[in-house]
């Protein structure tokens, strides 16, 4: 039934492909379903429509399955202007299918929402792409968050992180975190975790050495269980744990700095522009966000002996009560 | 055997959609799956860890439901309402709180936090409201007159319009249907600009059976938000124009095929809100306007004896209220004063006034895994008195999947106008002259000694949620009390009814609603909900014992979306349900990202019972609409 499935899904797509065919120049293909994808496709066509009214985006999606690799050979065969990619795995997957394209007919892929994309291979470094990817990091610069949590809490010194050193999103993060902590007058204290039935153990490790805990968007590190311990160690320790979005606020963190996801969408417009006017994108630097997003959560504030000052909850994007 | 067509139907649906998404990317750590909603306690909180039941049904959920109004959208989507037929608007009942006397006035309707219900009858009509500018639709079950007062008795329906949500894109939508109905709505938005407007106008055909059964609605939405040196001023006006045939489908009442009921009603707020840690709003809200009948007297088919009996209606009201977060607890506290004022010169002995000034205070705290709520609301009314109105609630977190919770509360409902002061209002009912039924007037008049009806309730449930699965189980009772009827007055005076606090009885029940992913653009949702009546309950109006709905939805953004929608009862009136399983079935093609067709058949196999409309018994409907986005 799954093969029937794909294959009727895979016959479906074509059909699309087959009726947006002389509609659309520009595709875009999005990792998955949700708010998260949404947000973004939604910022994204504002930004088009701002700029070039006339543009008809064509919307594509990935399934999880095994036709998400047709319907990617088929948007590459198509030879559109731009596509532009939404998502890690929209990212991944059309890199993967682009050396079965002609150098010469390789179609410029705008990316955005990709965590780490040097690490993921779509770019060759931050001042230029060197491939036919361009596009917006995801990751908001440590100094950035660093910088939110000495505003709350100007005494501390030591931030504590746990990480997977075999994760290399990860590594270059803490890489970055270690310039950007030194240059603040900071000490990054390190722990790795592999695997999540070892966070309690780098956690007591960390134990009495920090005065502040750092959550990165390390898979094995974010996740519900690890984060659940990470919250009752900093809890009992009455440290601040900063995390990096909104959702962990929710779940207990009392402060986050995160990216503004409709402005990835916007960034990516503004390439795609760019490059719909005549630029290469493997001349172009990568975009990392312009602006970044402060969220507060006072009762674990309160509950760990933080007073955030009422000039911060005014330039807040948003605080969680009880 | 249409049954398991049916059945059969729904599985090769979910098994052709069925797809897993494999792979989980890092980006997924920044989203935000918790469904937030205000309605239950005027604070954040997300609808797994309400203490009550709370549904919310989202702008995906509402596109894919086909519903063109809000009526339709909420007894086909959610388990706990069951649609009923009236002669001036189509009713929903909460929970088995049935409306005795053909209105709404059981549930409290908010449009962007601002009061709809009005003051002659204490109703809105849900099937007035365009879903076309509604971005989501929480509904928050149970007593809630510790925090909103009058009309919210078994619960309150808060509409988010698109603008207040954020989410506008000027659009045109428009649409056919058989035998003259028609739909179109206009939105203008634009993310420069703090104002948007929609304007909708429709005409629903009604029965193909019954003669006089349309509806034409039109209607006016108009938004404008700004924020201004750290104060949030939202404005709001809204105007709704109804018209509707008021033969219905009413039993015991003679057939009067020119009667029309006329809704006309202006509805404004003005909002500013300011603060964070204390954050205090501030809301003048109020409401204006006509209802009138025309009706033929005594019932002919001559329409040249037409006459009209007009209502007028004004509210204005005052409403502020702060929120103070106080270590680990956050206390709401406020105040509310409104006035509210009725007038029919032949109808309701002329002009009538009330004043209702409120207080009300709420905690909620935050200890280790419990979240324990309490509040208390106090209302002084010039004519009924004093009434107070206690809510308590908590929720315990098992784990992150197991959340357990109950509550228990008091409401009431104010008596509307003119259930204080009707006069001269005759219905004609058929009576046996030898061999014809000729239609013979009884009045219904009001009394001004009558009691607000009171509810006490109390909740438990359970709530389990994984990446693929939610479950919602409750139990609840309600005890109803001072419950207002039509009744005899004089034994003597057999035509001469009057309203009075007849009825006293419970209502205990269960409902369960279970989301099941089918794939990661694919859901399942069955939703079943079970009532039982102590007590002398007028059998007439006694909603049916058992509901269930069955959904299966799938959604692409390109190409075809869909959702085959099954509900039981079919239908509900008077003194009967339609015991059989109504079908709904939407499907959507978007042909580009700004560009949807959908085509929306109503009772798709055609079941056929003594009941009409877009029932069974109605015959199948077919909409075909279209929309276009900018």
């Amino acid at each position: 039934m799954r093969r029937l499935t794909a294959e009727f899904r895979g016959v479906w797509l074509a059909c699309c492909l087959w009726v947006n065919a002389h509609a659309a120049e520009v595709f875009i293909l999005k990792s998955g379903e949700g708010a998260l994808y949404e947000a973004v496709v939604r910022a994204l066509m504002g930004e088009l429509k701002l700029r070039n009214p006339q543009l008809e985006p064509s919307l594509f999606s990935l399934t999880g399955n095994k036709a998400d690799a047709d319907l990617v050979k088929n948007l590459l065969a198509r030879n559109p202007q731009v596509i532009v990619a939404i998502g890690t795995d929209a990212a991944i997957l059309l890199k993967q299918q682009m050396p079965a394209i002609p150098p010469n007919q390789r179609p410029p892929v705008v990316f955005t929402l990709v965590l780490d994309p040097i690490a993921q291979g779509l770019v060759q470094s931050v001042e230029q792409s060197g491939t036919n990817f361009a596009g917006v990091a995801l990751t908001v610069r440590p100094q950035r968050q660093f910088r939110a949590l000495l505003d709350v809490c100007p005494h501390i010194k030591r931030i504590g992180v746990l990480y997977n050193p075999n994760d290399a999103i990860s590594t270059r993060l803490i890489h970055q975190a270690r310039d950007d902590a030194q240059k603040l007058g900071l000490q990054l204290v390190e722990a790795h975790v592999t695997k999540p039935e070892e966070t309690q153990k780098a956690l007591t490790s960390l134990k009495g050495q920090i005065e502040a805990f750092w959550l990165i968007p390390d898979p094995i590190c974010a996740s519900a269980q690890p984060f659940q311990q990470i919250l009752a160690f900093t809890t009992t320790e009455r440290i601040p744990l900063l995390a990096f979005s909104e959702t962990y606020v929710r779940r207990g963190a009392p402060i986050a700095v995160g990216p503004d996801l409709s402005e990835q969408g916007v960034l990516a417009g503004e390439l795609v522009q760019q490059i719909l006017a005549g630029a290469t994108p493997q001349t172009m630097p990568l975009l990392t966000p312009r602006r970044t997003l402060i969220y507060y959560n006072l009762t674990q504030a309160r509950q760990i002996g933080i007073t955030i000052p009422e000039m911060l909850l005014t330039l807040a994007e948003k605080v969680i009560g009880p | 055997m249409r049954m398991w067509l049916t059945l059969g139907g729904l599985v090769a649906f979910a098994c052709l959609c069925f797809a897993q998404r494999t792979s989980a990317t890092a980006e997924w750590l920044f989203a935000d799956p918790q469904e937030v909603t205000q309605t239950a306690t005027r604070t954040e909180r997300t609808v797994y860890e309400s203490f009550t039941t709370v549904r919310v049904l989202t702008r995906r959920e509402i596109e894919l439901s086909g519903a063109q109004n809000l009526h339709e959208l909420l007894s086909r989507m959610v388990v706990d309402f069951e649609a009923q037929e009236g002669s001036i608007h189509n009713l929903l009942s909460t929970r088995g709180a049935y409306s005795a006397s053909e209105f709404n006035e059981r549930t409290l309707f908010l449009l962007d936090g601002m009061p709809l219900n009005d003051a002659i009858l204490g109703n809105f009509s849900p099937m007035s409201f365009s879903t076309h500018d509604i971005e989501r639709v929480e509904v928050a079950f149970g007593p809630g007159s510790a925090m909103y007062g009058p009309n919210a008795f078994a619960g309150v329906v808060h509409i988010v319009t698109r603008r207040q949500a954020g989410n506008s894109p000027s659009s045109f939508f428009s649409g056919l249907t058989e035998r003259s109905g028609y739909f179109s709505s206009l939105r203008w938005s634009s993310s420069e600009s703090p104002l948007s407007i929609q304007a909708s106008f429709w005409r629903d055909p009604g029965s193909n059976r019954i003669r006089n059964n349309d509806t034409v609605v039109r209607s006016l939405i108009a938004n404008w938000g700004q924020k201004w040196e750290g104060h949030q001023w939202n404005l709001l006006y809204g105007y709704i124009d109804m018209d509707r045939g008021s033969v219905g489908m009413r039993y015991g009442v003679f057939p009067t095929p020119h009667d029309r009921w006329q809704y006309r009603m202006h509805y404004w707020t003005l909002e500013q809100s300011r603060g964070t840690e204390r954050k205090h709003t501030l809301r003048f809200y109020g409401s204006a306007g006509t209802m009138e009948l025309l009706r033929t007297q005594p019932p002919t088919f001559d329409i040249t004896t037409r006459t009209a009996c007009t209502f007028n209606q004004a509210i204005a009201g005052l409403e502020t209220f702060w929120q103070w977060q106080l270590g680990n607890g956050q206390i709401l506290g406020g105040g509310d004063y409104r006035y509210a004022q009725a007038s029919s010169a032949s109808h309701l002995r002329g002009r009538h006034s009330a004043t209702n000034l409120a207080l009300f205070v709420q905690g909620e705290w935050h200890v280790a895994r419990c979240r324990p709520v309490a509040g208390v609301r106090y209302d002084t009314h010039s004519i009924y008195g004093s009434q107070l109105s206690p809510r308590l609630g908590f929720t315990y977190q098992l784990n992150r999947q197991h959340i357990l919770r109950a509550s228990w509360g008091e409401a009431f409902r104010a008596p509307s106008f003119v259930e204080l002061y009707l006069t001269n209002f005759p219905l004609w009912t058929p009576i046996r002259v030898g061999n014809n039924w000729e239609p013979a007037p009884y009045q219904i008049e009001g009394n001004p000694n009558l009691k607000p009806e009171k509810i006490r309730a109390f909740e438990i449930g359970w709530k389990y949620a994984d990446a693929r699965l939610r479950l919602d189980l409750a139990y609840f009772r309600q005890n109803l009390s001072d419950v207002v009827t039509v009744f005899l007055r004089d034994p003597n005076q057999p035509m001469l009814r009057q309203y009075n606090n007849l009825y006293a009885f419970p209502i205990s029940g269960a409902t369960a609603e279970l989301g099941w992913k089918l794939g990661a653009r694919t859901e399942l949702t069955l939703a079943y909900m079970r009532t039982d009546y102590g007590g002398p309950v007028n059998q007439d109006f006694r909603p049916a014992k058992e509901r269930a709905v069955i959904r299966v939805a799938h959604w692409n953004e390109q190409g075809w979306s869909g959702q085959i929608a099954l509900t039981y009862p079919a239908f509900n009136l008077g003194f009967t349900d339609a015991y059989a399983w109504n079908s709904y079935l939407t499907l959507i093609y978007r042909s580009d990202s700004r560009t949807r067709w959908n085509l929306r058949i109503d009772n798709l196999f055609n079941t056929r019972t003594e009941l009409a409309r877009w029932v069974p018994g109605g015959g199948r409907a077919i909409w075909f609409t279209i929309q276009r986005d900018w």
